[in-house]
């Protein structure tokens, strides 16, 4: 006889990669691409002397849910803290890939990761940019994509990004979802502004219950695997015919508006506790104790009703002539009076004469830090592109991108700052499938989450002479990894994957042609429009180039599991 | 990190197909375990060999004569003859890896009944 | 030494008249009122508890006038706070009688080593309120309490811990007793000391602090520790029948406290096992309250966010009439040395005589309490039968009969960065050898120690014969250690036989059946739950 125990719940956060995905679909239906005894680790750690797992910590593979074919995946938070490199997000981006070849019924995410493995930074990052591409165009065909969230890493840094374009998130209270991780608020701005340490203060800001008032989260389960699937199960079931198909300018211009709602409705709040307040007139703590179900009802009740009474500001529009910089750089670019550029702030926009005809230009300038107010400035811009050019050739358009990173406050945080930044991503995504080109253009800088989302979407990336491309400094990666600063240095001699520079990013594939001065800029932006793809080929040329080894064939092995053909 | 390689001499464990070969190819793999500080996943396989082998992967340097005591330990308990043991490892204590090892184990042996 | 006479407190308090109406001092002038009150050489007690700290008193006391207040005597049990070195650092220190130092360790060994001070003696609690009723009476003691009256009563709140017996002490031997108060109240909710004990009282600036010592949060329990528990209740508790105990306060015996309503449950040992505790209010106790297994609890301390959980059981803890628990330290101790028939508490270093030992090599912690709960108490009379069960089974032929207290040891083999736990010596012989010290700081005799309890198996060291055997019990459960790997095999396995060593599948345990599904509480919110929203933790432990 056995002594196991028969546990009343089986706690989503708890368990691991693989016992989550068997709670959650139908007994014995899981059958896993590129298992464990294919040994598909991360070479990259292995070159720092860092122990590797044989999944590289996702568990990726075709299920059944309810009956009903699915393919799924899963992190495993507690594997590096479920961060994603070369290996990882490719066996991620393959499985997405085989959806629109096998068309199942859903695909679900279990996503459990704070973001970029920073050993293997610049692969990770084009990792995660890969992913979310291969999403958009699984959103686009119309399947549906379920993002779960219970996990002890919760969605961060680029998945936090990631997690924000499924058409639906259910999370636990216990789950996270944001942008940047406290830890780096406070270490940059101050523990007067993230005290990272006051663990009640952080889940009031990025965790379950907070996202789900504001609308980040679409359902909020008990920290439970049966609660899990059954909010799977039921969240397909309800998705309507309407919700499945790909946005279109109207739904994204009224997400667009409910963003610039919520905004004004939060103005200058920094706590939880506030959102709990405003959404459902809860006092401090008192939603602390409710139940997922009791919390569910009373949004019900309370929720949604006042928003169309708050009158939104609009989104910052440019009308500023160009400094003397600005303008220089554009007569270079479009040539002296070919364009009409105007700036406000960290935002340019605009329209020009390019080499083949009329284009648009929309992006950020001075090495903006990017928030809410500038993301949804962005998004405005491209939708405006996008409107303008309705039953007409549309317009190529130039990402113009210069960016130190997404803002750092405790107040974007709150708001979802990784919500608005995905919602620029579905805009971009939309101009992409209304037939815009899209080059992106790296001018001064080009850092981590602010390019994910805008820059790096572009179908054909060039980096201008001086743009600098990073996830983060090597000083700083060697605190975070706690490697010693030298042996990142010697080993950034020999490998592109975490050393800054647009060079690194050129030779793994995430730039498609690096600028010399001596260039006439203006050819080159021929020649970008004129090499432009709609396919994500980038991991495809980082092989080619010698910069990743892994990427392409790793997910061509998991297309091929997944019974999607190579 | 210290890499290394044992074989053992143990009673032989059950290693033939679960069901039909076909259906065998799909079988999940016997995985146990999470690669994170303190602990360690284990992947079973059958081999050709009818010794247990261990290939070790350790982030903690120097204990061989720990590993050693406790695989001898295992294969006296437990009938792996037949198996070979994957480890990737990140500074368990010696009490961590035997339950592993245990788990495992009993994974392996309930994917058979299966 | 200036000899006691009501004179001289008169004396010292008629200095006050200026400062006081009754008893009641203005927060600002306590500075002053400490200057005008302490004189050299005074032996001075700063209420630090386990949990509660005099904390704002502390302070002022590192700000009074060196000149005046100086060649002090610190006679208190706990030296947690960075203001009690300070005093010493500034030179105001002659003499220190203490329990225990935890944070503050390490700075203590410097001052030691440093001869900043002289060391009376490192005490157990008992010991030490002992001799505040011998040799060691303080003569101002600056005690903290939740609530004062205009008239001076306190009302220490579910803290009351080592008040009482602080006071006793002071008041009746003509010292003077000076409290900070949180607040200043018309009518307490009940009275825990009477104001003609206390003579200045003052509302101090913010409220006392307060360490939630006790919380142990479940979703760090490791399956190794669920293991451990399981062999502890299969192959002690259920042995031996325990129904008065006191746990120790880490994750080895909550887990144990968690496996009560589930694992224990399913042996059918409710109400044949722990159902009589002396323990603090720890928050992985709920669980099995409320599946009815706990008949009472006395406390030491109180834990903070416990406060309103223990005031909806009068069942099972000791209140006082306006609902809030009354704890008291001295007392608490009592009852788990001479009413409790197990302890079990875990260590970080054992050698092969079955000493154990928390000390390590540049720190001085202390004791605390465990050495008198991790004792036999051979001053005991009564009989129980797990006592008697103890007492016989290590009695040789004609001896005469007698009882014995459960002393076990719950311990990993490997503690982080696989230090082993069993040594052939302990780092407490360098410790007493740098600092100075009189003998080791040994927490646990191995002549006390009946039990052993390692992820390897229990231990029935009671049941040997000789030293050898003890010895070859000890390294039988140490696992893969170098002790554990130089047992005598033979002689192990021949323990085995006798039932001395019981690995976990002796007893019955599948080692692969240790599973995290066997908590009754698996997080923080799981225990907020189970109390039916009573519990409150402290937001360090809250992720909502």
């Amino acid at each position: 006889m056995s002594a196991r125990p028969q546990a009343l719940r089986h706690s989503f956060l708890e368990a691991s990669a693989r016992e989550r995905l068997a709670g959650l679909c139908d007994a014995g239906s899981l059958q896993e691409c590129c298992p464990p005894r294919e040994r598909l680790a991360s070479p990259h750690l292995a070159a720092l002397g860092l122990a590797q797992a044989l999944d590289d910590g996702i568990v990726v593979g075709t299920a059944r849910l309810d009956d009903q074919p699915v393919l799924v995946a899963a992190q495993e938070g507690r594997f590096n803290g479920g961060a994603v490199g070369e290996v990882h997000g490719a066996k991620l981006t393959g499985l997405l890939q085989a959806a629109l070849v096998t068309r199942p019924a859903a695909v679900l995410l279990l996503l459990d990761s704070g973001g970029v493995r920073l050993h293997e930074a610049n692969a990770g990052i084009l990792s995660i940019s890969e992913v979310a591409r291969a999403l958009l165009a699984v959103r686009a065909a119309g399947i549906p994509v379920l993002v779960l969230l219970g996990g002890s890493c919760g969605a961060f840094g680029g998945m936090g990004i990631v997690a924000r374009l499924a058409h639906r998130v259910v999370m636990s209270e216990e789950a996270r979802l944001s942008l940047s991780g406290p830890e780096v608020i406070e270490t940059v701005k101050g523990k007067q502004e993230f005290d990272s340490r006051d663990r009640a203060l952080v889940w009031r800001v990025t965790g379950g219950k907070t996202r789900r008032a504001l609308g980040e989260a679409d359902l909020l389960v008990e920290d439970d695997i049966a609660a899990f699937r059954n909010a799977a199960v039921a969240t397909l079931r309800d998705l309507r015919p309407a919700d499945r198909q790909a946005l279109t300018l109207t739904a994204l211009r009224q997400r667009q508006h409910a963003l610039l709602e919520r905004r004004t409705r939060h103005a200058g709040q920094v706590d939880g506790h506030a959102v709990l307040a405003t959404v459902l007139g809860l006092g401090r703590d008192r939603a602390a104790l409710l139940d997922a179900r009791a919390f569910e009802d009373l949004l019900a009740q309370q929720g949604g009703t006042p928003l169309s009474q708050v009158v939104p500001e609009d989104a910052l529009s440019v009308d500023a002539a160009l400094d003397a910089e600005d303008l220089a750089f554009a007569d270079r670019l479009f040539g002296a009076g070919q364009h009409q550029l105007q700036a406000k702030g960290y935002l340019i926009a605009g329209t020009a004469t390019g080499p083949t005809g009329p284009l648009a230009l929309v992006g950020t300038r001075d090495r903006a830090p990017i928030g809410l107010e500038l993301a949804l400035s962005m998004a405005e811009g491209i939708l405006a592109v996008v409107a303008a050019d309705q039953g007409q050739a549309p317009r190529p358009i130039v990402l113009l991108a210069d960016t130190q990173g997404q803002a750092l406050s405790r107040h974007e945080e709150l708001l979802g700052l990784n919500g608005a930044l995905a919602h620029l991503a579905l805009c971009v995504d939309l101009a992409r499938r209304q037939g815009h080109r899209l080059i992106t253009l790296v001018r001064h800088e080009a850092v981590s989450g602010g390019f994910l989302s805008f820059g790096m979407l572009g179908d054909h990336i060039c980096a201008l002479p001086e743009a600098q491309v990073r996830v983060m400094d090597l000083r700083a990666m060697a605190r975070v990894t706690k490697l010693p600063l030298e042996q990142l240095e010697a080993l950034a001699q020999t490998s592109p994957v975490f050393a800054p520079g647009a060079g690194n990013f050129h030779q793994l594939g995430g730039i498609h042609a690096l600028w010399s001065d001596q260039e006439d800029w203006r050819a080159a932006l021929g020649v970008a429009l004129a090499d432009a793809t709609t396919e994500d080929r980038r991991a495809g040329l980082g092989h080619q180039r010698g910069g990743r080894h892994l990427a392409a064939e790793v997910a061509r092995r998991v297309r091929t599991q997944a019974g999607a053909g190579a | 990190m210290e890499t290394f390689t044992l074989s053992l001499p143990s009673a032989l464990a059950a290693t033939a197909p679960a069901t039909s070969p076909t259906a065998a190819s799909a079988a999940p793999d016997v995985i146990c375990g999470i690669v994170a500080s303190g602990n360690l996943e284990i992947l079973v396989e059958p081999q050709g060999s009818s010794t247990c082998t261990f290939e070790i992967h350790t982030a903690a340097e120097g204990f061989r004569e720990t590993w050693d005591a406790v695989l001898a330990d295992f294969v006296q308990r437990h009938p792996a003859g037949g198996l070979r043991f994957t480890l990737n490892d990140v500074g368990s204590t010696p009490a961590v890896v035997a339950l592993r090892l245990a788990q495992a184990h009993e994974l392996w042996l309930r994917g058979r009944a299966a | 030494m200036s000899k006691l006479t009501m004179n001289d407190r008169e004396h010292r308090l008629a200095r006050l008249s200026a400062f006081r109406q009754g008893r009641i001092v203005p927060a600002e002038r306590m500075v002053e009122v400490l200057n005008a009150l302490i004189e050299p050489g005074d032996r001075v007690c700063v209420e630090g508890n386990n949990q509660k700290q005099a904390d704002w008193l502390a302070e002022c006391l590192a700000q009074t006038n060196p000149d005046q207040v100086r060649q002090l005597h610190l006679v208190q049990s706990v030296l947690a706070l960075p203001e009690h070195l300070d005093i010493i650092e500034r030179g105001q220190v002659e003499r220190l009688d203490f329990s225990f130092s935890g944070p503050q360790a390490g700075r203590l060994a410097r001052l030691l080593e440093g001869g900043k001070i002289q060391l009376g003696a490192i005490h157990t609690y008992l010991e030490l309120f002992a001799r505040y009723f011998v040799d060691l009476t303080p003569k101002v003691a600056l005690v903290a309490a939740q609530m004062a009256d205009r008239e001076g009563n306190l009302y220490t709140g579910p803290n009351t811990e080592d008040t009482p017996a602080i006071v006793e002490a002071t008041a009746f031997r003509n010292g003077i007793v000076i409290a900070q108060v949180n607040q200043i109240v018309d009518r307490l909710p009940r009275v825990d000391i009477p104001a003609d004990w206390v003579h200045v009282v003052a509302e101090a600036p913010r409220p006392h602090y307060v360490e939630p010592l006790f919380t142990r949060d479940p979703a760090l329990i490791t399956e190794v520790q669920v293991l451990m528990a399981m062999i502890a209740i299969k192959g002690l508790y259920a042995e031996y029948g325990i129904r008065r105990l006191n746990h120790g306060i880490g994750f080895d015996t909550a887990a144990i406290e968690l496996l009560l309503p589930t694992y224990a449950a399913s042996l059918g040992l409710k109400g044949k096992i722990c159902t009589h505790w002396a323990l603090n209010p720890h928050p992985t106790l709920i669980p099995a309250i409320e599946a009815g297994f706990v008949e009472s609890v006395h406390c030491f301390g109180s834990e903070v966010g416990m406060e309103d959980y223990v005031a909806a059981h009068p069942d099972v803890f000791f209140l006082g009439p306006d609902g809030s628990l009354r704890s008291n330290r001295a007392f608490c101790q009592a009852a788990g040395h001479y009413a409790c028939d197990l302890f079990i508490g875990s260590t970080l270093q054992m050698d092969l005589q079955g000493n154990s030992s928390t000390a390590t090599r540049g720190r001085i912690t202390g004791f605390g309490g465990a050495p008198n709960m991790g004792a036999d108490a051979r001053g005991r009379r009564h009989a129980s039968a797990p006592w008697l069960r103890a007492g016989a089974e290590g009695a040789r032929p004609g001896q005469m009969p007698r009882g014995r207290k459960l002393v076990a040891q719950t311990v990993e083999t490997f503690r982080e960065h696989m230090a082993p736990t069993f040594v052939e010596r302990l780092d407490a012989w360098d410790l007493a050898e740098s600092a100075g010290l009189d003998l080791p700081p040994v927490m646990i005799y191995g002549e006390d120690l009946t039990h052993l309890i390692t992820e390897e198996g229990i231990a029935h060291l009671c049941r040997c014969h000789t030293p050898e055997e003890r010895e070859q019990a000890i390294r039988g459960v140490a696992g893969f250690t170098p002790v554990g790997l130089a047992r005598d095999a033979r002689a192990v396995e021949n323990l085995r036989d006798r039932g001395i060593i019981q690995r976990p599948a002796d007893l019955g345990i599948a080692v692969s059946d240790a599973s995290r599904d066997w908590l009754a509480a698996r997080s923080i919110k799981d225990l907020v739950r189970a109390s039916g929203g009573r519990y409150h933790p402290p937001a360090q432990f809250r992720n909502w």
